[in-house]
C-alpha cells in the first residue's frame, strides 16, 4: 500500500467509526427525557453530541472521498531522535500481553490479591515483548512484586491483601 | 500591606522551626516521590497517610499533608516527560511536547525546565496568596453558573483546535471526550446516562483511568517491540542536562503567561487543574509564531502548563482557607484534615489560627525552594531511569498504572476502564486523531452542560442571562473575536498557495 | 504513632524511589499471628461510601482511632465512594460476615430503599446493626440579603414568591436535598430547586448571592454562619445547638414537626455473629465516651449519640423508622437518583 492510499484508508476507517459511535450515542440518548433549549432535559446534551459526531464522521469520510490523491501526504515525518526499531506489522503477540496483563492484574487483585496480581501483571505483560524470556519475565514479575509490597502495602497502605486467605 | 508582612514574618518563624521544618520536608519528599508513581496522585497519599497524623500538632500535620499535596505535582510532570504517562492527569498536556523532547533526548532539559517554572509559579501564587486573597475571593462570588458557563465554552473552543493536524480530528476527538463526559448520573434529574446499569459507572468514567489508558496503554500499545529504548542511549552529560540560556529566554514568556492563566483559573472553585494546563497550552500555540510545531517538542508547551498547574494549585488554596469552600477533591480532603485537627478553615481562621494561616503559606515558600532543591539533582537519576531497556521498563509501568487505578477508589472496575480507554484511545492514534482533546472534552463536558441548565434554571429559562451579566457578556466576546480570527486565518490560508504544508500535517505521535 | 507517622512517610518515600529506580528494596515485614484467637485477631476495615475528606468520613476517622484503642486491633478507613454510597454499601453488603469489613453510612441507610429502584444489594435485608454514631444537626439560611428576618417571615416568603426562590442542594440524596424536600412539604409551597454537584459550589453561589435558600449540616455551615456570610433561620433539632446558641429550633420558629438529622451508623454484612456485634457495639460505646472524642465532635458542630442508642437494637429500630418516614416524602416528590 503506497502512502496515501493508506492514509485515505484509515481516514475512511475513522469516518465510519465515528460515524457508527456517534449514531450509538444519539440512539441511546432517546431513551433520556430530551425537553428543550431553554429547558433541557438530560438526554439533550447526549443527544446534540451523538449526532454532531456522526455528522464530524460523514464530513470526514465526505473530505476524505473529495480529497485528491496528489495531496500531501498526511503522516508526519518521524520525530527527530530515536527511530523506530525492531518489528512492524501488526503485533498481536505484544497486544495481547499488555491487555492480558492488565486483565490479570484485575482478577487476581479481585480474588487472589496484591502478590499474585502483581506477579501475573507483570510476567504476563513482559512476554509481550519477543526479546523476553520466560526467566526474564519472572525474576522481573518477581523484583516488582517485591517493591509493590513495600511501596504499596507497607509504605502507603494499600487495603489490599497480600495473598488473600493468608495475609 | 504591613500587617501581611509582619504576619508572613511571624509564619516563616513557625515554619523554619526545627520540627516544623523536618515535617515540612517529610511531606513534600514523600509528596514528590509519590507524584512520580502513575495514578498514585496526592489525593491518594494524603488519605492513606491521614490517620498517621492524628497523633502530631496539627501545625507540623498540616504543613505535612500540604506538603504531599504540592511536592506531588512536581513529581507528576516527570513521567509525562520522561515516559509520556500522566501520572496526574493535569500533567497529561505535558506529554505533548515533553514526550517528543525526551525522545530528542532532550529529557534533562525539559525536566529542568519544568522545575524552574514550577518554582516560578508556585512563588507567584503564594504571593498572590499572601496579599490579594480578598481580592480573588471577591472574584469567585462574581462567577456564577453564566459566567462559568462562558469560560469554559472559551476553553473548549480554544482547546478543541490546539493539537496537530487536521482541525476536523480534533473536534472529532473534542466530541467524543464531551459524550464521555455524559457518563453517570446527571446532576439534575439523577437520570444515569450510558451507564448500561454498571453502578460503579453512575459516577462517571474515571479521569485518572482515561488520562492514564490513553497516554500511557496506548502508547505501550504502540511501541511494544518497535522500541528499545526511550530516549537515545549516547551518555548524557550533566552540562547538557540544564537548560542552556537560550532554551531559559525561549521558556520565559511561556512560563509567565502560564503563571498567570494558573492564578486566574485558582480564583474560579470548580475549574480543575487539568482545564487550568490545557490552556495555558492552547494560549501558547494560538500565539505562537510557528503553531505547527506543536507537538514536535516545543519548549513553551511544556513551560507554560507546568507553571499554570503550580500557580493553580497554590492560589487554590485560598478558597479552602478563607472560605471553608474546597475547590476540588485534594481540597477537600485538606479541609478534611483540617477538621479532624479541631480547626474550621473559613472566614475566621485568620483570626482564631494565625498560626496555621501564616505557617502554611510560609511553609509553601520553603516547601518550594526544598523541592527546587531536591529536583534539580534528581533529574540525573530520572535521566538514567531512560536507560533501563523498553522492554523492562513497559512491563513495569503497565503495572504502576494498574495499581494507580485501583487506588483512586479502591476499586477494580477503574483497572478495566484503563483497559478500554487505553484499546480506544490506540485505535484512534492508529488512525492518526489526536487524543489529548479526549481528556479536555471529558474534563469539561459536565462542566459546560451542568452550568448551562443552572444557569438556565435560575433565569427561568431565559437566553439573555449569558448577555446581560457584565464577565460573562465579556468572555462570548472574546469567543466570538476567536472564532472570526480562526475563520479570517484559514480563510487567507486557503487563498494562498499551500506554502505551509507542515500545517495541515495531521497528528501522529 | 508520631514515630510510626513518619517512619512511613519517609519509608514509603524512600521505597518509592529505590522501587523506581529498578533496585532491588528488600521489605521487612511482621509475620501475623497464625491459629484462631478471639476476636478481633487482626485489623478492622471500616468502608466509607464517601470520598476522603467528607463529614462521614471525617466521623469515621475519628471513631475508628479510638475504637482500634478498644479492641486492640488497628481500625483502618477505606473509603469506596461513589453512586450516592450505595457502591460501598454494596460493598460490605457482600462481604464476609466475620466482623472484620464493616460499615458507616449516614442517613443515605434510611433513604437509599426509596431513592434507588435497582441496587445490587438489599439495601435493608443486607446489614447487621451495630450502633448509632452521631446525629450532626441541620440549619435553614439563606442569602445574607434575603427580604426575610426570621423562619417566620421566609415561610411567608416562601408561599408568597413560591418557585421564584431558589433552593439549592448538593445534588440528589444529599442532606441537603432531603432538607429541602422536607422543608418544602412542611411549608407546603414549592421552591425551584437547583442542583449542584456537592456542597462547595453551592455555598459558594449562596455566599455570592446567585440562589436563595439552602439546609445544609452545621458541618458545613457553622463557619460561614458565625462570619455573617449567610443568614441563618433554625436548627432542625428539638434543642438549641450550643454551638449556635442564638439559633432557635424550628419548632420554636414555628413549623413544628421539620427535624431532620444527618444520622450516622455502623453496620456490618448481613450473618454477623451475634457476639462480634455486641463486642463491637461494646468498643462503639467507649469510643463515643472518650473526651478527646467529645470534644472533636463539638468542633463539627455535632455530639455523640446517647450510649443507650449506640446498640444494636436501638440502631435498628430508629432505622426502621426513618426508613418508614422517608419513603413517603420521596416518593410524593417523584424522585429517583437511579
Amino acid at each position: 500500500m503506497n502512502f496515501s492510499t493508506k492514509n485515505r484508508f484509515k481516514d475512511y476507517c475513522g469516518g465510519l467509526i465515528l460515524c457508527g459511535l456517534g449514531t450509538a450515542a444519539a440512539l441511546q440518548a432517546q431513551s433520556y427525557h430530551l425537553g428543550t433549549l431553554n429547558r433541557m432535559g438530560p438526554g439533550f446534551v447526549p443527544m446534540a453530541l451523538g449526532i454532531l459526531l456522526a455528522g464530524v464522521g460523514l464530513v470526514l469520510l465526505a473530505a476524505t472521498a473529495l480529497r485528491r490523491e496528489e495531496a500531501a501526504p498526511s503522516g508526519l515525518p518521524a520525530l527527530p531522535g530515536a527511530a523506530e526499531e525492531g518489528h512492524h506489522g501488526p503485533d498481536w503477540r505484544g497486544w495481547g500481553c499488555i491487555c492480558a496483563g492488565v486483565i490479570a492484574f484485575a482478577v487476581l487483585a479481585e480474588h487472589a490479591g496484591l502478590i499474585p496480581a502483581t506477579l501475573g501483571c507483570v510476567a504476563i505483560t513482559a512476554m509481550g515483548d519477543r526479546e523476553n524470556t520466560w526467566r526474564d519475565a519472572i525474576l522481573l514479575a518477581i523484583g516488582i512484586a517485591i517493591m509493590a509490597v513495600a511501596v504499596f502495602w507497607w509504605g502507603l497502605g494499600v487495603l489490599m491483601p497480600l495473598v488473600k486467605g493468608i495475609y | 500591606m504591613w500587617q501581611s508582612i509582619l504576619d508572613l514574618g511571624y509564619g516563616f518563624g513557625l515554619a523554619l522551626e526545627p520540627h516544623n521544618l523536618f515535617w515540612c520536608f517529610v511531606g513534600v519528599l514523600a509528596g514528590n516521590l509519590i507524584g512520580v508513581l502513575p495514578g498514585t496522585g496526592a489525593l491518594t497519599a494524603i488519605s492513606m497517610l491521614l490517620p498517621l497524623t492524628f497523633a502530631m500538632h496539627p501545625v507540623p500535620a498540616i504543613l505535612m499533608l500540604a506538603g504531599i499535596f504540592y511536592g506531588s505535582q512536581y513529581g507528576g510532570a516527570i513521567g509525562a516527560i520522561l515516559l509520556n504517562l500522566p501520572s496526574h492527569p493535569p500533567h497529561a498536556v505535558t506529554c505533548l511536547d515533553g514526550y517528543p523532547m525526551t525522545r530528542a533526548g532532550k529529557g534533562g532539559t525539559a525536566l529542568g525546565l519544568t522545575m524552574i517554572a514550577s518554582f516560578f509559579a508556585a512563588s507567584f501564587g503564594i504571593i498572590v496568596m499572601i496579599f490579594a486573597s480578598p481580592l480573588l475571593v471577591e472574584m469567585a462570588f462574581k462567577f456564577g453558573p453564566a459566567e462559568l458557563f462562558s469560560i469554559m465554552l472559551l476553553g473548549l473552543i480554544a482547546g478543541s483546535t490546539m493539537s496537530r493536524g487536521s482541525p476536523l480530528k480534533g473536534i472529532a476527538m473534542t466530541v467524543m471526550g464531551l459524550l464521555l463526559g455524559c457518563v453517570g448520573t446527571d446532576v439534575q434529574t439523577g437520570q444515569q446516562r450510558f451507564t448500561f446499569d454498571l453502578p460503579e459507572l453512575a459516577d462517571g468514567v474515571e479521569l485518572v483511568s482515561i488520562a492514564m489508558g490513553v497516554f500511557g496503554i496506548a502508547d505501550f500499545l504502540k511501541h511494544v517491540n518497535r522500541m528499545k529504548h526511550v530516549g537515545n542511549l549516547q551518555p548524557v552529560k550533566f552540562r547538557d542536562m540544564r537548560p542552556s540560556l537560550a532554551e531559559m529566554r525561549q521558556a520565559f514568556w511561556p512560563m509567565v503567561r502560564g503563571t498567570l492563566v494558573g492564578t486566574i483559573f485558582g480564583a474560579m472553585p470548580g475549574t480543575g487543574p487539568t482545564i487550568t494546563t490545557f490552556i495555558a497550552y492552547a494560549v501558547e500555540q494560538k500565539i505562537s509564531k510557528t503553531p505547527h510545531k506543536f507537538g514536535t517538542g516545543m519548549i513553551a508547551g511544556v513551560a507554560a502548563p507546568e507553571a499554570a498547574s503550580h500557580s493553580k494549585t497554590q492560589v487554590d488554596f485560598i478558597p479552602t482557607m478563607s472560605l471553608g469552600i474546597p475547590g476540588d477533591a485534594v481540597m477537600a480532603l485538606l479541609l478534611g484534615a483540617l477538621l479532624i485537627h479541631g480547626i474550621q478553615p473559613g472566614p475566621r481562621l485568620l483570626s482564631e489560627h494565625p498560626d496555621i494561616f501564616w505557617g502554611l503559606i510560609a511553609s509553601f515558600w520553603v516547601g518550594n525552594v526544598l523541592l527546587m532543591v531536591l529536583n534539580v539533582p534528581m533529574i540525573g537519576v530520572w535521566v538514567k531511569l531512560l536507560q533501563v531497556p523498553y522492554r523492562f521498563l513497559f512491563p513495569a509501568a503497565v503495572f504502576f498504572i494498574a495499581i494507580g487505578a485501583y487506588t483512586v477508589n479502591n476499586e477494580i472496575f477503574a483497572v478495566y476502564e484503563v483497559l478500554v480507554f487505553g484499546l480506544l484511545g490506540w485505535l484512534f492514534m492508529a488512525l492518526d486523531f489526536p487524543i489529548a482533546p479526549i481528556l479536555l472534552g471529558y474534563v469539561l463536558g459536565p462542566m459546560v452542560e451542568e452550568n448551562f441548565r443552572r444557569a438556565m434554571l435560575l433565569s427561568r429559562g431565559h437566553f439573555g442571562i449569558f448577555v446581560e451579566r457584565p464577565i460573562s457578556a465579556t468572555i462570548l466576546g472574546i469567543i466570538a473575536l476567536l472564532l472570526a480570527a480562526q475563520l479570517f486565518f484559514s480563510l487567507r490560508a486557503r487563498l494562498r498557495p499551500r506554502q505551509a504544508a507542515a500545517g495541515t500535517l495531521s497528528f501522529q505521535e | 504513632m508520631i514515630r510510626q507517622a513518619f517512619r512511613r512517610a519517609l519509608l514509603g518515600a524512600g521505597l518509592a524511589t529505590a522501587a523506581l529506580l529498578a533496585l532491588p528494596a528488600a521489605a521487612q515485614q511482621a509475620g501475623q499471628q497464625a491459629g484462631q484467637p478471639a476476636y478481633p485477631s487482626r485489623s478492622i476495615t471500616i468502608v466509607v461510601p464517601f470520598a476522603a475528606g467528607g463529614p462521614t468520613d471525617t466521623v469515621t476517622r475519628l471513631v475508628a482511632e479510638v475504637m482500634g484503642r478498644d479492641l486492640g486491633q488497628p481500625v483502618v478507613v477505606e473509603n469506596v465512594g461513589g453512586a450516592g454510597g450505595t457502591l460501598g454499601a454494596a460493598r460490605v453488603a457482600q462481604a464476609r460476615p466475620d466482623g472484620y469489613t464493616l460499615l458507616l453510612h449516614h442517613i443515605g441507610m434510611g433513604t437509599t430503599p426509596a431513592l434507588y429502584r435497582r441496587l445490587a444489594y438489599d439495601p435493608v435485608g443486607g446489614f447487621e446493626t451495630i450502633g448509632l454514631v452521631t446525629e450532626v444537626p441541620m440549619t435553614v439560611i439563606a442569602r445574607k440579603d434575603i427580604a426575610a428576618n426570621s423562619l417566620a417571615e421566609l415561610v411567608a416568603l416562601v408561599r408568597r414568591d413560591q418557585t421564584k426562590i431558589n433552593y439549592a442542594n448538593a445534588g440528589i440524596g444529599a442532606a441537603s436535598h432531603l432538607c429541602g424536600l422536607l422543608l418544602q412539604k412542611a411549608i407546603d409551597a414549592p421552591m425551584t430547586t437547583v442542583p449542584y454537584r456537592g456542597t462547595g459550589p453551592a455555598m459558594t453561589d449562596l455566599i455570592g448571592g446567585t440562589v436563595d435558600v439552602m439546609c445544609d449540616q452545621t458541618t458545613n455551615t457553622t463557619q460561614q454562619i458565625r462570619a455573617g456570610s449567610v443568614k441563618v433561620f433554625a436548627v432542625t433539632t428539638p434543642q438549641r445547638l450550643p454551638a449556635l446558641p442564638e439559633v432557635p429550633t424550628a419548632a420554636e420558629a414555628g413549623l413544628p414537626g421539620f427535624e431532620v438529622t444527618v444520622w450516622h451508623g455502623l453496620y456490618a454484612p448481613k450473618g454477623t455473629p451475634a457476639e462480634i456485634t455486641t463486642r463491637l457495639s461494646r468498643a462503639l460505646q467507649a469510643a463515643l465516651r472518650d473526651e478527646k472524642l467529645v470534644a472533636r465532635f463539638a468542633d463539627l458542630g455535632t455530639a455523640p449519640v446517647a450510649q443507650e442508642r449506640a446498640t444494636p437494637e436501638a440502631h435498628r429500630a430508629f432505622w426502621q423508622a426513618d426508613i418508614a418516614k422517608w419513603r413517603p416524602v420521596i416518593q410524593a416528590a417523584g424522585q429517583y437518583a437511579d
